[in-house]
């Protein structure tokens, strides 16, 4: 893709009006995929009525063909050309459930490998996005514990693909709980739980009810995003 | 990350001129193009609710306000339609007028 930058900067230098390029990713299935979604789950509810040998097998198939999904989403991106791409947040199963969490890296080192082959070769920027629960406002200490558990699973997963250093896991301030100014204290308070190289893989998106882009902005200019 | 729908139905007080510079200055020195989320809203009434594509009319303006602060953005798509609504914005881009399509999945604007 270099040739497409020189392009750009020839253009640049002609230009009589500002040039941007832009590059493009969706994220976590094709739907133009035969079955692509990387993100079949197992419940807990079906977790329990298993045996432990069953449902540890389950838990790994169903992990391994997520995986092989997303490996499947990739060559659909370079194929497109699209050097963007969001992985699901729900390739692992009960992969940060209390009492069902498992060591589900030792047995995918195959699968993850084929995804930092892709993800290096081709220079596709990944990147995660946790789901809404995983905030640091919250006044409960379990929900601000669950969010680390979470970031660290991110991070962890990617950590195992060989691709952390060059993905982004991107989350929201928060909620307010009536008061934005003790919630946003909170998570300043907060967020000094996440491990410093979760942090650094962290980035921060306003959302649409609650922290504006203003808002967002300012938490991003302090040293506890550091 | 900057989410242009969720900055229209949350705008705050400061306007958009001077946010998008303070956003792009985030990423300086992380070796990456600053990076934005974009969707379009379903309808009025569901108006935090990803529509199904990305409508070109919503994001046209923010890609030329854009243009002003950046050489390069990178933007992923939010839509329900996945890789059919980048494709489908990305046809569509590529038809305006000083547009330029570079690669299938980049667009020099």
């Amino acid at each position: 893709m270099d040739w497409i930058h020189h392009y750009t900067f020839l253009i640049n230098l002609q230009a009589r009006r500002p040039i941007m390029l832009t590059s493009f990713g969706f994220v976590s299935t094709a739907l133009h995929l035969y079955e692509a979604s990387p993100a079949k789950t197992m419940t807990f509810a079906t977790y329990q009525k298993r045996e432990k040998k069953e449902r540890e097998a389950q838990l790994l198939a169903i992990t391994k063909n997520n995986l092989e999904r997303t490996a499947r989403v990739l060559h659909y991106c370079v194929a497109h050309e699209l050097p963007l791409y969001r992985m699901s947040s729900s390739i692992v199963p009960l992969a940060t459930h209390p009492e069902a969490a498992w060591d589900y890296l030792n047995k995918t080192k195959e699968e993850c490998k084929e995804i930092e082959k892709l993800v290096k070769t081709y220079n596709i920027r990944t990147s995660m996005h946790p789901n809404q629960y995983t905030l640091f406002t919250s006044p409960r200490r379990e929900v601000t514990t669950n969010a680390v558990k979470d970031m660290q699973y991110h991070y962890d997963l990617l950590k195992g693909m060989g691709i952390e250093d060059r993905s982004y896991i991107n989350i929201h301030i928060g909620g307010a709980y009536g008061e934005k100014a003790a919630a946003l204290k909170r998570f300043y308070e907060n967020i000094k739980m996440l491990p410093r190289d979760v942090k650094s893989r962290m980035t921060l998106e306003n959302d649409d009810k609650t922290f504006t882009t203003d808002e967002t902005l300012m938490y991003a200019k302090t040293k506890a995003f550091l | 990350m900057f989410d242009y729908h969720h900055y229209k139905a949350n705008p705050g007080d400061a306007p958009l001129e001077e946010l998008l510079p303070r956003f792009v200055a985030t990423w300086k020195n992380t070796g990456r193009p600053p990076k934005v989320h974009l969707s379009s809203p379903k309808d009025d009434k569901a108006y935090r609710s990803h529509h199904d594509y990305v409508s070109l009319d919503y994001v046209l303006p923010f890609f030329k306000m854009m243009a002003e602060f950046t050489d390069e953005l990178d933007v992923m798509v939010e839509a329900k339609q996945k890789d059919r609504a980048v494709l489908q914005l990305i046809d569509e881009l590529e038809k305006v007028r000083g547009f330029k399509r570079m690669s299938g999945g980049t667009i020099l604007m």
